[in-house]
């Protein structure tokens, strides 16, 4: 089973060990291994440590907007692979979503398409009035001013974002669309190039 | 004073983890008294995410005054990129 079709099905089992995430220790644990992973594997520091803030920042939405509330599975799925093309990381949870986390501070949210496309704009969160919500705007600034041709996928509920960076920030709505198979949580993917730095 | 944010961890990803270092840091780095500047120094952290700066550094400023907490930011491109997040978010 891929992360995604973890994230996609309607009933789950807990993924295998190796990807498998059941509390924020563990996923903190992994992504602090992760720079010394992807040295060995050629990457250059300030790849990898740009690499990694961004897993972290996802690895952290999971557990910040779901803790008590998953559907089934708590925690999340991190999975990082890398070959001589690039890295690939993926983060997939069984929380809420977006929209669910958003609507409960900004109940005039009217769709996913829309939950997805405030959280990237920044300063919206569910957890208002404390003061967040800029995660997923600096997993965009960073891949968009640092990883030239990097992708990002995120999907949640019926919205998928597709982006391949560079862009403008205006180019942000138009790359929400509508997905085909739900993602009742989240879904991230992020890819990067070796040639991209 | 300096504060070398790296004794905290050179991986600096989770908030909950950024509030704890916020409590050990007033608790344990600052002084009680006078009202020295407080440099913050990340020159040494390999990884920075908004989510833990935000709890480490505005949990200092609230307790000491955003006048005397300075930062220090180095060369480190996440830590540019966190801060640069942060005060976009303010604005």
């Amino acid at each position: 089973m891929t992360a995604l079709e973890w994230a996609q099905t309607p009933k789950a089992n807990e993924p295998s060990e190796d990807v498998y995430c059941p509390t924020r220790d563990i996923a903190q644990g992994r992504a602090a291994k992760l720079p010394a992973i992807l040295g060995a594997q050629q990457w250059t520091q300030e790849q990898a440590y740009l690499f990694v803030s961004l897993i972290g920042e996802l690895a952290n939405n999971c557990f910040d907007h779901n803790l008590g509330t998953w559907r089934d599975i708590s925690g999340c799925w991190l999975e990082v692979s890398s070959d001589s093309d690039g890295v690939r990381g993926i983060i997939a949870d069984r929380g809420q979503g977006v929209f669910g986390s958003l609507t409960r501070v900004r109940p005039d949210i009217s769709d996913d398409l829309q939950a997805i496309r405030l959280a990237f704009r920044g300063g919206t969160t569910g957890r208002a009035p404390e003061r967040r919500g800029n995660g997923l705007r600096h997993v965009w600034r960073t891949l968009n001013e640092d990883f030239i041709g990097a992708t990002l996928r995120y999907c949640s509920g019926v919205a998928e974002l597709f982006v391949r960076f560079p862009v403008n920030d205006a180019d942000l709505d138009q790359s929400v669309l509508r997905a085909q198979t739900p993602v009742p949580g989240v879904y991230a993917e992020i890819f990067i190039f070796r040639r991209s730095v | 004073m300096r504060v070398d944010v790296s004794k905290f961890g050179k991986v600096l990803i989770s908030r909950p983890a950024g509030r704890e270092a916020f409590l050990a840091a007033r608790a344990y780095s600052i002084p009680k008294e006078g009202n020295d500047p407080i440099e913050l120094d990340f020159t040494n952290v390999e990884v920075l995410t908004p989510s833990w700066a935000d709890e480490f550094v505005r949990g200092l400023e609230e307790a000491f005054g955003a006048a005397r907490v300075r930062v220090t930011e180095g060369q480190n491109m996440t830590v540019r990129r966190t801060f640069e997040t942060l005060r976009e978010s303010v604005l």
